[in-house]
């Protein structure tokens, strides 16, 4: 939930401070963060058609 | 459009029919503009439409037996087909089979389609579970849930390729530190 910045501003704040005198508690975020960016950034992305966007182009505007 | 088109994407596994939904959903997205309730999330409305899309018409029109040439069916019975590739195979899977190159997205295609979506929403597209709940009409709860079961699917998923590349599995130490983690 921190990491998705969805812990309240108090729990985010008790939380920081525990990760910042527990070196294990940092390792296990800074993981978990490592491993989000990995997926993110590795995921496939394809891009949209010439055609659909040309389509869409004439359709809506 | 391009983040529709990702996610599309890795909910049909299949480029073409992903741009199909992302032009249905411009286009719905245009007939149905006053429903769209200014100052909210336009990016979030538009994936909740091309969500139901995907949930109402897509999924309907995969699931319809497939229309199969008699001619096709009978040449095949009488032998004519020799050994070449079956009639019947599965193009579907043909084209998902070349498509995957890499990993991360075989071991997400790989979740069930529930857990992927939650994994889709939040952390490519970056929404509040707030608007997953509303997306997908479920409590936050069950959204934060399942973004946890998820993530650890993955995980599992990923573990083999992900030590090759040069990270470690940590979650061991979620087991043995008494100490709350973000998950808690």
């Amino acid at each position: 939930m921190l990491l998705d910045n969805e812990l309240p501003q108090e729990q985010k704040q008790d939380l920081m401070q525990r990760a910042n005198h527990d070196p294990k508690i940092e390792k296990m975020m800074r993981n978990e963060q490592d491993f989000r960016d990995f997926y993110k950034s590795n995921i496939k992305r394809p891009s949209v058609s010439p055609q659909i966007q040309e389509n869409l182009r004439k359709t809506i505007f | 459009m391009q983040a529709l088109k990702t996610f599309a994407y890795h909910l049909t596994y299949n480029e073409e029919d992903a741009d199909d939904l992302v032009q249905e959903t411009y286009l719905k997205a245009h007939k149905f503009i006053e429903n769209y309730d200014r100052g909210t999330n336009a990016k979030a409305w538009l994936f909740k439409i091309l969500k139901n899309a995907y949930i109402n018409e897509y999924r309907k029109k995969v699931k319809r037996p497939q229309r199969v040439d008699i001619d096709e069916v009978n040449s095949y019975r009488d032998g004519e087909e020799g050994t070449s590739a079956p009639a019947f195979t599965d193009l579907r899977t043909e084209i998902f089979d070349q498509a995957l190159g890499d990993e991360v997205s075989f071991a997400l295609h790989s979740l069930p389609e529930e857990f992927r979506t939650v994994i889709l929403l939040c952390d490519i597209e970056e929404f509040s579970y707030e608007e997953i709940a509303k997306m997908l009409e479920l409590p936050i709860g069950t959204v934060r849930s399942r973004l946890f079961r998820a993530r650890n699917m993955l995980k599992d998923k990923l573990k083999l390729y992900a030590v090759n590349m040069g990270y470690k599995d940590y979650r061991g130490l979620k087991n043995r530190s008494s100490q709350s983690t973000e998950e808690e």
